[in-house]
């Protein structure tokens, strides 16, 4: 199909994205977009350097791979422990999603809610979301790589704004699936939700800071897995690096045997991707495993660089970036006790219901929305707290109770930022995970 | 039938980045994107259709004017009658010159601190933009731009960074870029101490400003002023800041790259207006249909936007007015934190905010003593731009760009 240039390792990614975006401020419609692009990144590797090329035009493939060739100093790369890691798959990966025909049924999607935020008996500001995406991604390379692999998946986010004597608080409703046959939008629990919401925002009070036994819910737990583990699990950060591999050698204890995390970019959740964008089949990889260190998150590069195998992480968020070790759908496992005993065992806690964001690589913070004071085993009253924050690896030692009860979660309109790539759809959840100490800044 | 504007958006960007792994180049990346929307308007709805790369734009117009009658509600008339171009000058580049420049910055470094580890990326860039429409308005905007985020670690670093600097601007010179990094290195190796919690004046600039000032934009969106949920909102009892702080949506496009109109072709006099006053709000946020639907002014903020997506309300970029000293005369006589790089933080919707920091240096008589044990800081944000307000620098603490500094007195506590 191309001419790949002699003496080099090369490959190119040509990527059809389409894409249905509404969007309401309360009722009125405020955007309306349909893109359908095909575009293309070129890699050359000369040994020593990458050389990469964005474009959008797919037709001018084979004039970049000839520019970047000029720019590289052709070596005999036989035997490069780098290029022979690449895997070199054929075939097809994956199904586009089952989407909503037509415009109106899309729009239905969100608007079928409507009714529920509108007649709200509060003062609320809202705004709605749908979107959808079909993802065809063709990856082929010097070495007899050709795969295409199709994904996406539709979802739909309303944002909150409430507002009562004075009082305000943000929050956000989402719900995210593979195809429209097995989305549940929920109406019932988008009424509860508000609810819940509105009751927080007249009753919270202020935590005084300090530490205290947190309970993370399923998405707030999947959440401090992406960000306080997750991350740190990136084998880009360690590159050139002996003292971080010294410090995290595989097979080392590194939390206490009920933790168990895994990433897996062909299990269900916005971060299914089945191969990524260096042509490597996605794979599970357990992360921890039973409280010791399993395993890292790897491209080819960082595989070839650490003597370990590629695990299907090198994504890119568009056209316009090149791979690097991204998580895909990573989740905590389940643990052995009852939702009953997280909570009953708790005398003075604090439950995180939801999250707003978090960042994390050493340290990690949290930023809870919906948090509440838990006594004796109950949840009482409404906290606003602005962050929880603590040290990655001393937190993993503090957890202390892991719930059997489990559930995945995918971002909408949003996704996980690395450097300069953001926005990437990941997938995140996991039980109810109890914390005996985290710092509520 | 009614008169269908025609308006056309174009943006270009001719751009190269080289990626840096273990103080080495590891990477070159070529990329021209050039993406183009079309507009249609018949003064009840608006109508977009747009492509990448050099699309059929009869085949456009047609999208866009057959999407009118099923398009986005937009009883507004659009921009009209200006014209106006303003393009940057700038040194001309060169990849392999680019390489070099590069090649040296990091020599430097891997000589004067053998002991750290560093890596991110430069990116040089060619950026114009021009909107244009059949009445009248034709505004174009060209500039170079230079952009770096560089993170290092020490080499028995259990972390995955110790610090890092960045910033970015129109001009690109090597040894301002050296000063800069240096400055988050040079005090790395010597330490302060702060032994327990303390209010402190903050230096905060080098964008983590922008945390803070984000949540004073938030409550100056004309939805959250008008809706109630905002401190300056008149349904409420409207807050006043410290008299001596102002706040400017401003383009400053000589010294960030920034273009100076917005995705509805919205000027600024001056490319300029003042949102508070001397701690009064006096302008809210809005683009052209909200300002329609609230009965406010129009503050041409409708930065949020691609080129084939409705324009709407964004927060743009803004500065705090200068209150004429320099960060020494700021924080004379007291000792201060310079925040060099946060690692996350948050805020609650009233605006309490906390973000541990994971390098900042002591300063006293505005020069640094030396690097502070990880800290979190905390305030709220209506206290730090009220009675813990000091003032904003006349001075950078950069030299490749001019970005002020904020200094506003906060918690401040080792972790």
């Amino acid at each position: 199909m191309y001419r790949f240039p002699a003496k080099l390792y090369s490959d190119v990614r040509i990527e059809t994205r389409k894409m249905n975006c509404f969007s309401w401020r309360r009722e009125n419609l405020r955007q309306s977009l349909y893109r359908d692009d095909t575009t293309a990144f070129i890699r050359v590797y000369d040994g020593r350097r990458w050389y990469y090329s964005s474009i959008t035009d797919p037709a001018c493939v084979q004039r970049e791979l000839e520019q970047l060739a000029s720019m590289a100093m052709p070596s005999n790369l036989r035997g490069n422990p780098l290029v022979e890691s690449f895997e070199v798959n054929r075939g097809h990966y994956g199904t586009l999603p089952i989407l909503p025909d037509g415009i109106t049924a899309k729009r239905d999607v969100a608007a079928e809610c409507f009714s529920v935020v509108s007649n709200y008996p509060g003062d609320l500001y809202w705004t709605a979301l749908y979107e959808d995406r079909s993802i065809t991604r063709r990856f082929i390379s010097s070495r007899g790589a050709d795969v295409t692999v199709n994904s996406g998946g539709l979802g739909i986010k309303f944002d909150l704004g409430f507002c009562n004597k004075g009082k305000t608080f943000n929050s956000n409703y989402m719900r995210y699936s593979g195809g429209i046959n097995s989305l549940v939008v929920g109406k019932d629990s988008l009424k509860d939700y508000l609810e819940r919401c509105s009751r927080f925002n007249t009753k919270a009070v202020p935590l005084s800071t300090g530490e205290y036994t947190v309970i993370l819910s399923p998405a707030s737990a999947g959440i401090f897995a992406h960000e306080s583990f997750g991350h740190k699990s990136e084998a880009d950060f360690m590159i050139g690096d002996r003292t971080l591999m010294r410090e995290w050698p595989i097979g080392s204890r590194v939390a206490p045997p009920s933790l168990s995390i895994w990433d897996d970019g062909s299990a269900p959740g916005s971060g299914r991707i089945y191969i990524d964008d260096e042509g490597t089949v996605c794979k599970k990889t357990w992360l921890i495993r039973d409280g010791i260190l399993s395993g890292r998150l790897h491209s080819v590069t960082t595989a070839s660089h650490l003597g370990e195998k590629p695990t299907g992480n090198a994504r890119a968020v568009n056209y316009r970036y090149e791979p690097i070790v991204r998580m895909t759908n990573t989740c905590i496992a389940p643990g052995e006790k009852s939702v009953k005993d997280i909570f009953g065992e708790v005398e003075d806690g604090v439950y995180v219901e939801g999250l707003n964001g978090a960042s994390g690589l050493t340290r990690f913070t949290m930023n809870p929305t919906l948090a509440w004071r838990i006594k004796n085993g109950r949840i009482e009253q409404p906290l606003r707290i602005p962050a929880l924050s603590g040290d990655m690896i001393k937190t993993l030692w503090e957890i202390d109770g892991i719930s059997k009860q489990t559930e995945m979660f995918s971002s909408v309109g949003s996704g996980c930022a690395k450097l300069e790539q953001a926005g990437l759809p990941v997938g995140y959840g996991g039980p109810f995970v109890r914390v005996k100490k985290m710092d509520v800044r | 039938m009614p008169r269908v504007v025609r308006e056309t958006f174009v943006q270009e960007r001719h751009h190269l980045s080289i990626g840096i792994s273990s103080t080495r180049i590891e990477s070159v990346k070529r990329q021209h994107t050039r993406k183009v929307g079309v507009r249609a308007y018949d003064g009840r709805r608006i109508s977009i259709a747009g492509g990448l790369g050099f699309p059929d734009t009869d085949l456009l117009w047609k999208n866009a004017v057959d999407g009118l009658p099923d398009g986005i509600g937009y009883p507004i008339v659009p921009q009209t009658d200006h014209v106006e171009s303003l393009n940057n000058v700038g040194r001309e580049f060169i990849q392999s010159e680019l390489a070099e420049e590069i090649q040296i910055i990091l020599s430097h470094f891997r000589s004067k601190y053998p002991d750290l580890i560093f890596s991110g990326k430069a990116h040089f860039e060619n950026y114009s933009a021009s909107l244009k429409n059949d009445s009248g308005l034709d505004l174009s905007f060209s500039t170079p731009l230079f952009r770096y985020v560089m993170r290092f670690k020490q080499r028995n670093s259990c972390s995955i960074f110790d610090g890092g600097s960045g910033t970015f601007g129109v001009n690109f010179d090597r040894n301002s870029v050296i000063k800069d990094l240096e400055q988050g290195c040079s005090g790395y190796h010597s330490f302060a101490e702060l032994k327990k919690k303390k209010k402190l004046p903050v230096v905060l600039s080098l964008g983590y400003e922008n945390f803070v000032l984000r949540k004073v934009l938030e409550n100056l969106s004309s939805v959250s002023v008008f809706e109630g949920t905002s401190v300056f909102s008149p349904k409420r009892k409207e807050l006043e800041l410290s008299p001596d702080f102002s706040l400017l949506q401003a383009s400053d496009s000589a010294n960030t790259g920034f273009k100076f109109f917005d995705y509805e072709g919205t000027v600024n006099p001056n490319h300029s207006l003042t949102l508070i006053n001397k701690g009064k709000a006096v302008r809210f946020l809005s683009d052209r249909l909200m300002a329609g639907e609230y009965g406010c002014m129009n503050s041409g903020s409708a930065f949020r936007g691609k080129y084939d997506t409705v324009p709407s309300m964004g927060l743009p970029y803004v500065q705090v007015a200068s209150t004429g000293r320099t960060i020494k005369e700021i924080t004379a006589g007291r000792d201060a934190v310079l925040v060099l790089m946060v690692g996350g933080g948050g805020a609650t919707t009233d605006g309490q905010i906390s973000f541990p920091v994971n390098l900042s240096y002591l300063l006293r008589d505005g020069e640094v003593v030396g690097r502070l044990p990880q800290i979190n800081i905390s305030s709220s944000v209506w206290k730090m731009f009220n009675e813990d307000y000091m003032g904003c620098s006349s001075d950078s603490l950069l030299s490749l760009s001019h970005f002020p500094a904020v200094v506003c007195e906060m918690d401040v506590e080792p972790i």
